[in-house]
């Protein structure tokens, strides 16, 4: 690793950010892939497991895609400001892909952090709420595939293809599903299972 | 202040307690390992990057070089930065400034390194000794 470190010499942070971006697609595609499967009861099995499965996926992410952003504060070449990765538009780079990216990046972190508040927000409300978190990945996939710099590659294209299309595919099959009616009762008690 | 004897906090069972302690647990055990399999994960995507991504790839000719897109990424940075000239006052450090130089020797009389990139854009020979020296450099 310390030699690969030194190997990469001053590209070090560049290659940790693309690389944190891969992990953090990878992992979000895992957690909404997740979290589509129990919400529309494609998936059997313990519920509770399930749930710490698609809670840990979701903050491992967002730690991926705090990386992803930190880890270009230090690449001397793209030199970018954190207004630059946090503010969407501010910085004329590959644009629409970046402000995509940053809309996405916020969108992901704003919805899995809500899970915290959803007694606040209102059990019903937070449901509706938490599906814009397919939109949010939706966009990231966008962001990658336009704006990495290994998107146009063999490899990249096939670790994406690998993590996105199976959730992708369970996406679609969600909305095929007829939506299941939660009466006010219904969701308190989900609340109340989920902790 | 609640006592452990109000309606809102109920005194559990001892098997409850048990169901809960286990569930805690497990829990925590698979916490764990999502953060092991995260790590692991960004530990190999970073070889990836770093292998296929350019820093090494000097032979197959196939996969562009990271000086190759490197200087890419500058030449479409240049033209975003040319509203914020502070931007570009930094210095470069040196292997990126010789692979860029290289790139350019490659490329053959150009003295803006935007152009370069455009230049050199697909041309896998350049890039494949534009990465050696960058790896010679680098070494």
């Amino acid at each position: 690793m310390a030699a690969l470190a030194a190997a990469s010499g001053s590209h070090v942070f560049w290659i940790t950010s693309r690389a944190a971006g891969l992990v953090a697609l990878i992992l979000a595609s895992g957690s909404v892939g997740l979290g589509v499967s129990m919400s529309g009861r494609l998936v059997k099995g313990r519920g509770p497991d399930l749930r710490v499965l698609h809670e840990a996926l979701s903050i491992a992410a967002m730690a991926a895609i705090a990386l992803h952003a930190v880890a270009l504060l230090g690449d001397s070449y793209f030199h970018p400001s954190i207004a630059d990765l946090t503010i969407p538009f501010v910085r004329d780079y590959k644009q629409p892909y970046m402000a995509l990216g940053i809309i996405a990046g916020w969108g992901l972190v704003a919805l899995g952090l809500s899970f915290y508040a959803r007694t606040r927000i209102g059990i019903a409300r937070w449901r509706v709420l938490h599906r814009f978190t397919a939109l949010a990945w939706i966009l990231g996939v966008v962001h990658a595939l336009g704006e990495g710099t290994d998107s146009g590659r063999a490899w990249f294209l096939a670790i994406t293809a690998i993590a996105v299309i199976p959730t992708l595919a369970l996406v679609f099959a969600r909305l095929a599903r007829p939506r299941r009616k939660v009466s006010a009762a219904g969701a308190a008690r989900a609340a109340r299972a989920s902790g | 202040m609640q006592t452990s004897d109000s309606p809102r906090t109920p005194r559990r069972s001892p098997d409850a307690a048990r169901i809960l302690a286990a569930r805690v647990r497990r829990t925590k055990v698979l916490r764990r390992r999502v953060a092991a399999v995260a790590l692991i994960l960004l530990v190999c995507m970073w070889a990836t990057v770093f292998g296929l991504g350019g820093a090494t790839a000097t032979k197959s000719g196939v996969t562009a070089t990271l000086a190759d897109v490197r200087t890419k990424e500058k030449a479409a940075a240049s033209k975003s930065a040319a509203t914020r000239p502070a931007a570009r006052t930094t210095a470069s450090p040196s292997a990126h400034t010789a692979s860029a130089n290289t790139a350019s020797a490659a490329a053959t009389a150009t003295t803006s390194q935007a152009t370069t990139a455009s230049s050199s854009a697909g041309d896998t020979s350049t890039a494949d000794s534009s990465v050696t020296a960058v790896t010679t450099s680098q070494s």
